[in-house]
């Protein structure tokens, strides 16, 4: 009963602590925030054609697959298949069959309802042997034919078994086409001693699996080499097509056919234009499903990259090819043009440059060739129409591969009059007086375009496109200014596909877009910072630093102007031949650039930092710092040790080699025997900072927090569960640990933490939490708050000054469990300009949620009976559930699909802070956790004000005469 | 009682029947079935999906509201519906093995007891037991928005503010004229005692 009470109280403080909180009104949704739905790059597009329809079924890079409008680009359905690659897709009769797999696990095939993407039926293959991979509709039935491992399948819609055909090691089989009453199983042939590598074809008979023939093609290929690739059709059956390493002839095989074994026919019978050198350059692909066979030849001649697709149709007694599309990527823009030579030909040419998302490596053709779709290296996906200068939709899937992002501030906005001030005579704005007069004649222009709209009555018509797509340019908008706020801002995405994007943050329109190459090779970028982040009165821009991975792993350091995504003049692109471990923000600026200098840590080699940018200047601006920069290595997943160093400067720097600072062992933190790291987390810059140095007790009393710039939480897992320690990361000193027995981390379910101020949050998930002995130990997701003090008595500090890594004392940790509502994949919290508001916590959910939950009800001293004091301090009682309310759920109805990381950022009104949330897809909005203190609240009605200032204006001219007459009485009387 | 217990019975007996045996690991079905607070579940078919123990396994929901999750192990498990529109309840599912031995593949026959459980609560095994196939229906469906008051005159002469005005405009108006109304020898009298 007394528990029964107090969860009771607990139930209604936290309501009222909720209730508070400042929710989202339903017009606010889409104008304060954005959504992009997106799904990841296409690997195969299969065309579905419905009820006149047409859309295009994808298979993505990131697991997905999922229906795209051919018309419009709209997203109508997804399914996400986690960490399943998808290794083979098929479209037929309204359904889409997949076969996918993860890594050493058994594929699973499964039928979706392509119109609704809803699941129909899945098979499990055994789990025995997993190589290779790939399944098939069997014609005029429902059931399929799939092959995984040593084991060729028939399944039907229920799920049973027709036949199972042990393949007995013959080879690794990567393809399946029915046909005509067979089924042929294509894939590597087992290399032997006397045997070379070549293809391997399984021909069986689809009704009963008996083996028809076995035999070997395609010598010296291998699937998936560029130089081979498999087309079929259902009228037409299955091929082989490749060419010989340093020939230019084709080769063409039709699966069972064995009399005569082989066609061979030369290119010119698609491309009179090709030379024998472009022949050797050219790698095939597969280009989607058709009523005849299709496949891509891609190859460059005369410096331009074209992409032929082209189909085989049966003449006379062999089977020709023929022409279907043909992609010219120009350093100016898109060529292409549809049919063959003879027959009627669709063309069409838009502007494109390659630096924005790279050179086109994919192109499928719709039904009718009403749309081509090319979608380029970068993730950049457009539909071309004939006579369209520009696509007629694009999708920017860049995006759903970003690793990191970073927001760039944008100039304040100027007037029309400042812009031209600032454009002929900049001189004249030093002036009071200049000033004044551009501000009057800004108004007068504002004014004037008030009432062209109508006196803001008329809306635009504009309708927006659907979400994750855009309709038009190909080239982005650049975007020069910001707002007086701070809310528009400028977030850069930097995306393994080796494409910078930045987004405005008001409506999420493309303001740039840049493709960082190495070696003709995308080089994944992994991490953007902004390196130079105010403008100074000489206009010098912001700059945005990509660093990726190119070619040979080698790092790729690639400064763009920040608001225009161009590369700097003054410091190109900059390889350096390592791989590295880390890169690490350093506490200086270089004097000549104005930017912040970066360190790398490589992975081979002594320990040692290398600076960036390269120039001596930078060098000795670093080692100009009066205090010593400390980092560590080893904070990998799996590590079993962490290593702090100290950097040493040289005593003189080498000529012509970049500058690099040598690194003295610090300190070591060996994990215990068993324990290996499966996460890590740091600050996010400028995490540690608070407005207030303690918390003040209800007595009046101050608890000081302990707030360790230092500051690193390591988690491990061990025999005895998950541990979790503190440590400093200049003394490599243990402040606190704690072991959370029967706690496992995975990739499904993994250790989250964030840092903020002088609070450790962390979500893990436990296979058993502690219960009452007569009840089974409950499963769940706990989010733990650890909160550092510099003494458990209050009003006691350790020192009048900064934390110091060398003070010997260590921090009074409170520290306590809830119980999460849901699974979350990223933890983050708000941070605004001044960090006197209050923060939210922020959680994305697996389910698509956003959810932003108060910090007082992620407090460690939640009382479970609070006293006098505890409730004048404004502590809540202890209620094990954190809510999931939906008003604090700041996505609302968008499903914000496999967050990796969420960034916050403040705005220049400390009430709100913006937030951006991205994985598959990109969320953005903003949060005011205090509430809108500093500005109007969303509730205030203009309207309200104008009309009670009219009525009083009436009133007092009604009033006058009033007020006249009596005047005039009272002087008479 | 004895109804009870011949109830408990035959639930047993039924979901020893639709629990699979596959290397070691178990099958469980289930199915989202309409309700009122969500009469058509093709509508979450692919907005939701059925997750075990916080992801580690997970199974697609059909047009129909059918699911099955694949590679259970024996023991607890915690079944979710995670979804974005909607709250499901969730579903402590325990398999353990039948005593009565091997089917005739040598496989161990399962059997599955699941219960409702609520997050941060203990796992009671006093709560009912749940039929299987699993049928769960929608606890809620998820109200995002606080709806934003209009103009109303009531709320607006409410307001202290107003209500200041008001009490002034009845001093500057009606108090004069209360003053000519009255008797002047009571109004002397009143400046009088001023």
């Amino acid at each position: 009963m007394l528990i029964a009470w107090r969860v009771l109280k607990a139930v209604v403080a936290v309501s009222s602590v909720l209730s508070g909180a400042q929710a989202l009104f339903p017009d606010e949704a889409g104008r304060i925030d954005w959504y992009q739905a997106q799904i990841g790059v296409p690997q195969r597009l299969e065309e579905h054609v419905h009820n006149g329809t047409v859309g295009l079924v994808a298979a993505t890079a990131r697991n997905v697959v999922a229906l795209v409008d051919a018309e419009s680009g709209a997203l109508r359905w997804r399914q996400q298949l986690g960490d399943e690659a998808i290794g083979a897709l098929q479209v037929r009769d309204g359904r889409v069959l997949t076969q996918s797999a993860a890594v050493d696990s058994a594929a699973q095939v499964r039928v979706w309802d392509a119109d609704s993407g809803a699941l129909q039926w899945s098979f499990t293959h055994a789990a025995d042997d997993v190589s290779g991979g790939a399944a098939a509709f069997v014609d005029d039935s429902d059931d399929v034919v799939t092959v995984s491992g040593n084991q060729l399948v028939r399944v039907a819609a229920d799920g049973s078994t027709a036949w199972t055909l042990a393949l007995n090691g013959t080879g690794v089989y990567g393809r399946v086409v029915v046909h005509g009453g067979s089924v042929f199983a294509v894939g590597d042939a087992r290399r032997t001693r006397t045997a070379g590598r070549r293809l391997h074809v399984v021909e069986a008979r689809v009704a009963t699996g008996e083996v028809v023939q076995q035999y070997d093609v395609a010598d010296g290929q291998r699937l998936g080499n560029g130089r081979v690739v498999v087309a079929a059709s259902r009228t037409h059956g299955g091929f082989v097509v490749w060419r010989e390493k340093k020939n230019i002839v084709w080769q063409l095989h039709r699966l069972g056919q064995t009399s005569p074994l082989w066609e061979m026919h030369h290119a010119k019978h698609v491309q009179m234009e090709l030379m024998p050198e472009d022949m050797l350059s050219s790698t095939l692909v597969e280009a989607g499903a058709a009523d005849a066979p299709r496949f891509a030849m891609a190859y460059t001649k005369d410096g331009v990259a074209k992409t032929l697709v082209v189909e085989l149709v049966r003449g006379g007694d062999g089977v020709e090819m023929r022409r279907v599309a043909l992609v010219s990527d120009r350093t100016d823009g898109v060529a292409w043009r549809t049919g063959d030579e003879t027959g009627e030909a669709r063309k069409g040419r838009v502007a494109y440059r390659r630096d924005t998302y790279g050179p086109v490596t994919g192109v499928t053709v719709c039904s009718g060739a009403a749309r081509v779709v090319v979608q380029t290296r970068g993730g950049l996906v457009a539909a071309l129409a004939h006579g369209r200068r520009e696509p007629v939709w694009l999708r920017d899937e860049a995006l759903a591969h970003a690793q990191d992002m970073a927001f760039v501030d944008l100039p304040a906005p100027a007037s029309p009059a400042e812009h031209a001030a600032r454009a002929t005579d900049p001189s004249v704005l030093p002036s009071p007086f200049a000033r004044f007069v551009l501000h009057w004649v800004a108004w007068a222009q504002t004014l004037r375009a008030w009432a062209l709209t109508g006196f803001g009555l008329r809306r635009s018509a504009a309708t927006a496109p659907p979400a994750g797509t855009e309709s038009g340019r190909l080239a982005p908008e650049p975007l020069a200014a910001g707002d007086h706020f701070g809310f528009s801002k400028l977030a850069v995405f930097g995306s393994s596909t080796g494409v910078v994007t930045a987004v405005g943050t008001q409506g999420g329109v493309r303001s740039w877009a840049h493709y960082v190459a190495h070696n003709d090779s995308p080089a994944a970028v992994e991490r953007v910072i902004v390196t130079r982040r105010s403008l100074p009165v000489g206009g010098e821009p912001p700059v945005a630093v990509a660093v990726g991975r190119g070619a040979r792993n080698h790092t790729v350091v690639a400064p763009l102007d920040a608001l225009t995504g161009a590369p700097l003049a003054d410091l190109g692109q900059h390889v350096m031949p390592f791989a590295y471990s880390r890169v690490l923000e350093l506490p200086a600026t270089d004097p000549e650039s104005g930017q912040l200098l970066l360190g790398f840590v490589p992975v081979d080699g002594a320990p040692r930092l290398v600076l960036w940018p390269p120039t001596t200047s930078a060098a000795r601006a670093f080692c100009a710092l009066t205090k010593p920069f400390f980092f560590e290595v080893g904070d990998d997943v799996g590590s079993t040790r962490v290593r702090g160093f100290r950097a040493v400067c040289p005593d003189a720097w080498a000529p012509d080699t970049p500058p690099e600072v040598d690194a003295q062992p610090a300190w070591s933190f060996d994990l215990p025997p068993g324990e290996t790291l499966v996460a890590a987390a740091r600050y996010e810059p400028g995490g540690y900072a608070t407005a207030l140095q303690g918390r003040v007790l209800g007595d009046r009393s101050v608890r000081y927090k302990y707030i360790n710039p230092h500051l690193m939480t390591l988690a491990t897992q061990g025999p005895d569960g998950v541990a979790v320690y503190l440590i400093d990361r200049v003394s490599g000193r243990l402040l606190h640990s704690a072991t959370h027995a029967a706690a496992r981390v995975d990739k499904e379910r993994p250790f989250l933490a964030v840092q903020s101020e002088s609070r450790v949050i962390y979500q893990l998930w436990l296979d058993a939490i502690p219960a009452a002995a007569a009840a089974p130990p409950a499963r769940g997701f706990v989010t733990v708050v650890a909160e550092l003090f510099e003494s458990d008595r209050a009003d006691e500090r350790t020192t009048d000054s900064a934390i110091s890594s060398r003070d010997l004392r260590l921090p009074s940790v409170v520290t306590e469990a809830f119980a999460a509502p849901e699974p979350a994949t990223a933890l983050a919290v708000t941070r605004t300009r001044a960090r006197i508001a209050t923060r939210d916590v922020l959680f994305a959910l697996s389910s698509g949620k956003l959810l932003a939950l108060p910090d007082q009800l992620l407090d460690a001293r939640r009382p479970l009976a609070p006293s006098a004091d505890e409730k004048a301090e404004g502590l809540l009682p202890y209620a094990a559930p954190l809510p999931l309310d939906p008003r604090r759920v700041v996505s609302h109805h968008n499903a914000v699909a496999s967050v990796r990381r969420i960034v916050s950022h403040p705005t220049d009104l400390e009430s709100t802070a913006l937030v951006a949330a991205f994985g598959l897809d990109v969320f953005f909005t903003r949060l005011s956790p205090s509430g809108v203190f500093d500005q109007l609240a969303p509730t205030f009605s203009k309207a309200n004000l104008v009309i009670t200032t009219l009525a009083l204006a009436v009133g007092c001219l009604l009033a006058r005469p009033m007020v006249h007459r009596k005047l005039t009485n009272r002087a008479w009387a | 009682m004895l109804a009870r217990l011949l109830l408990i019975t035959q639930c047993l007996l039924v979901l020893a029947i639709g629990v699979l045996g596959i290397d070691k690991t178990y099958r469980l079905r289930g199915t989202i079935i309409p309700n009122e607070v969500l009469k058509d579940v093709s509508q979450i078919a692919t907005r939701a999906t059925a997750i075990v123990n916080g992801g580690a396994q997970r199974g697609f929901i059909q047009s129909d509201g059918s699911f099955v999750v694949d590679n259970l192990e024996l023991g607890d498990s915690l079944l979710e519906i995670s979804a974005v529109d909607y709250a499901f309840p969730k579903i402590h599912v325990r398999i353990s093995l039948k005593e009565d031995g091997d089917d005739a593949a040598g496989n161990g026959r399962a059997s599955v007891a699941a219960r409702f459980v609520q997050v941060g609560s203990e796992w009671s095994e006093d709560t009912p037991l749940l039929g299987y196939p699993l049928q769960i229906g929608a606890s809620g469906k998820y109200d995002f928005f606080t709806p934003r008051q209009g103009f109303d005159i009531v709320a607006m002469f409410s307001n202290p503010y107003m209500l200041m005005v008001g009490a002034s405009l009845v001093a500057v108006f009606l108090l004069p004229k209360l003053q000519a109304n009255m008797d002047p020898e009571a109004l002397k009298e009143l400046q009088n005692k001023s």
